[in-house]
């Protein structure tokens, strides 16, 4: 895939209401994990998630109203007011306007009433396409539009989907990334399937005991290198390549080698042209169940080899929870932040690492030599992606 | 870009198993069309397999096991997967919210919750078919399934894979009709449901089995509010134009056409646009039989591929539009023709 320019990122989640925030809280290890405050959860196993402030805006769905946000400031960050005329949309859409249709449901069954007319506008925004078709209303783009519907690799796809737009010469800039807000059935079936931490996330830790849901939204910027160059925009990094993947295995759980998940980022590698010799630095999916990380650990493990020891693997989900369709975006835009900081975040949550687990997981804040950053992350069904984001010359 | 050639299909919808090359006459106008009850979708596969297999699922395992039928097994490895859904998985998620508002949250059925997310019916189509190339799974409303042909085409055109399993699925879930209902226009197409695949594959030359050449694709958009058609004439203008030109075909080479027809308004501009810009063309209607869902576009991708395998035309373009102002559009061909 012929490189494409990042000029622009934004996100909007527990731990920041923009990237400076964001980055800064990362970096201190902050965790935005606190006891549910959005809806009555007292007997789910596990009350707690990773909230995000009031987004604002007049949109009456929160995913559209987190999307808005972000997307808005990835835009200022590249210089635009709002999208070019043949720009494209690439979204990773998680539940959509699931928040708001769960709680007209429930009125309804309450009442028996539910053809009542607020209701009716509160399914009409259910659909998770209609996010994307909220930015292209407020930001413009004539372009390509897609919802992407991986459930947590969700928009790690948009990404390379928006990539992939670019590359073949479908549009030159695209607004790509993703939004996903709490909702009770989201996080009332991760308690069910029993895989929520009592506390803190702990990704890697000897002791994890499961994920915890999270909620935000991130999107980048991405532009075809000449466009970015003839406008004199900033180059933040370059996406490289993406790769995907299915495990073929079970419908939650991961190929326990993680097989698939090595499949991913060696077709990521070779779709940049690159080997796993030039990683310097992996951003894992890392939820903090036993099960995924440690097969996430082995396909790491695989895909570095000699390297192992020497290349620092971090998952942001001990700060910023699961964000599920999200979760590929914002961990994009931190991967992105490594390359322009040349520092890697901390494993947040991290106290005792798993004997079982090779990988090296720094702790604290690390500078370290980033060129070449390779994301990752495995969903439901054995979806999984990988991206490969390296400097910008 | 390298062609795209439709090599199989299959579908599981309100005709049941399998599309005709014509459509019969729709009787009546019935607002849902559902698909039949005790159709053998389960022969086959382990039963515990698929004992909690949501419906979605699997009408699109079942859409795809036709598609593959005859195709080397040992191809599955590095077969893909796009799949649009229309409105999604929204009777698992009924069922779970159904529990947790009249039971709490705690009795949440585990085994039901992995279906409320889109990407079930790719992820068991890996699963009981040992489909095992990456799985893409996109929402685009009714438009769906040529959403997802149209991306497959960009991923094979890119080389991403060799082959891919491209369509739409959606369940009719009875609550969401009975919301939607009121929403949609009068004389509005029947909603429906089902699942619709064809099975593509890209390169030069056409492969054995090829049934159409997908010759060019694109989806342009224009930005209007979200829940409202955006006006149709700019959007197919554009479509029509990039079509026609990226595969080299003059307008009057097209013989058949498959246009919107959500509204009457959409159903009345699709009748004057190909009076004016497709003269020669022959509309496909679909959505009567098929009821409109994710899976109609796909289904309307299947009767133009068995139309011009038939040698009953030799060109085709369907051109779709959603709610927001997004569109997808593909030109295909017979694969004996230029």
């Amino acid at each position: 895939m012929r490189p494409v320019a990042v000029t622009g990122l934004g996100v909007f989640c527990s731990i920041g209401g923009n990237v400076e925030s964001f980055w800064s809280s990362l970096l201190a290890g902050k965790s935005g994990v606190v006891p549910l405050t959005r809806f009555p959860a007292g007997d789910m196993r596990s009350p707690i998630a990773a909230e995000a402030p009031e987004p604002g805006g007049g949109w009456p769905n929160r995913s559209d109203r987190l999307a808005l946000r972000a997307a808005r400031e990835a835009l200022a960050q590249a210089g635009l007011d709002r999208l070019p005329g043949q720009a494209g949309i690439a979204l990773g859409a998680g539940v959509g306007g699931l928040p708001e249709s769960e709680r007209a449901f429930g009125a309804a069954l309450a009442d028996g009433k539910l053809g009542r007319r607020g209701r009716l506008r509160s399914f009409l925004g259910h659909l998770p396409a209609t996010t994307a078709d909220v930015l292209a209303f407020e930001l413009g783009a004539g372009g390509p539009r897609s919802s992407v519907t991986n459930a947590c690799s969700s928009s790690t796809v948009a990404i390379g989907q928006g990539g992939l737009w670019i590359a073949e010469g479908e549009t030159d800039c695209v607004l790509a990334g993703a939004s996903d807000a709490l909702s009770q059935l989201t996080v009332g079936g991760f308690n069910a399937l029993r895989v929520v931490a009592p506390d803190v996330p702990r990704p890697f830790d000897r002791d994890r005991s499961g994920m915890v849901v999270g909620e935000g939204a991130a999107f980048l910027v991405l532009e075809s290198i000449d466009r970015a160059e003839a406008r004199g925009a900033r180059i933040l990094a370059l996406l490289e390549g993406f790769g995907l993947s299915v495990d073929a295995y079970h419908a939650t759980a991961p190929e326990p080698d993680g097989k698939g998940a090595l499949r991913a980022m060696r077709l990521a590698l070779e779709c940049a042209g690159s080997s796993a010799s030039d990683v310097d630095y992996v951003n894992a999916h890392g939820t903090g169940t036993v099960a995924n990380d440690l097969a996430e650990a082995k396909a790491i493990a695989a895909l570095l080899g000699d390297r192992t020891p020497d290349v620092p693997v971090v998952s942001i989900k001990g700060a910023v929870g699961h964000c599920l369709g999200a979760a590929g975006a914002v961990e994009a835009v931190a991967s992105v932040l490594s390359i322009l900081h040349q520092v890697v975040p901390p494993n947040t949550g991290l106290a005792e690492k798993d004997p079982q687990i090779a990988l090296n997981l720094p702790t604290k804040a690390l500078r370290h030599s980033v060129r070449k950053v390779l994301s990752v992350n495995l969903a439901f069904g054995g979806n999984n992606g990988a991206v490969l984001f390296g400097r910008a010359l | 870009m390298n062609p795209t050639w439709v090599t199989g299909l299959g579908s599981v919808g309100p005709l049941g198993l399998g599309l005709p090359s014509e459509f019969p006459a729709a009787d009546g106008r019935p607002s849902l069309r559902r698909v039949p009850q005790g159709l053998p979708l389960k022969g086959g596969f382990p039963p515990q397999a698929v004992r909690w297999l949501d419906n979605s699922s699997l009408w699109w395992v079942n859409a795809c096991r036709q598609a593959l039928a005859g195709h080397d097994p040992a191809e599955r490895e590095r077969t893909a997967q796009v799949v649009g859904l229309g409105w999604g998985s929204t009777p698992p998620v009924e069922t779970l919210i159904r529990t947790a508002y009249a039971e709490g949250f705690a009795s949440m059925n585990p085994a039901v919750f992995p279906y409320s997310v889109g990407n079930a019916p790719a992820g068991q189509a890996g699963l009981l078919l040992k489909v095992k190339g990456p799985a893409l799974t996109l929402t685009a409303k009714e438009p769906a399934g040529l959403t997802a042909i149209v991306e497959a085409c960009r991923f094979l055109s890119a080389g991403a894979f060799p082959s891919c399993l491209a369509g739409g699925v959606d369940e009719a879930d009875p609550l969401l009709w009975r919301i939607v209902r009121p929403l949609r226009a009068r004389r509005a197409p029947p909603a429906g449901e089902g699942a619709c695949a064809l099975l593509l594959r890209s390169s030069e030359a056409p492969p054995g089995r090829a049934l159409a050449r997908i010759a060019a694709w694109c989806s342009p958009s224009e930005p209007c509010a979200p829940h409202r058609f955006p006006n149709p004439e700019p959007l197919c203008g554009r479509m029509l134009e990039t079509l026609l030109a990226r595969a080299g075909w003059p307008p009057d080479s097209v013989g058949i056409a498959a246009l919107p027809g959500e509204t009457p308004r959409l159903a009345e501009f699709s009748e004057r646009f190909m009076a004016s810009r497709l003269p020669r063309a022959r509309r496909l209607i679909f959505e009567e039989n098929l009821g409109a869902c994710g899976a109609s576009w796909a289904g309307a991708a299947i009767l133009a591929a068995r139309t011009l395998a038939e040698g009953r035309a030799e060109r085709a373009v369907l051109m779709a539009v959603a709610t927001g102002g997004a569109g997808w559009a593909v030109a295909m061909g017979a694969p004996g023709a230029q």
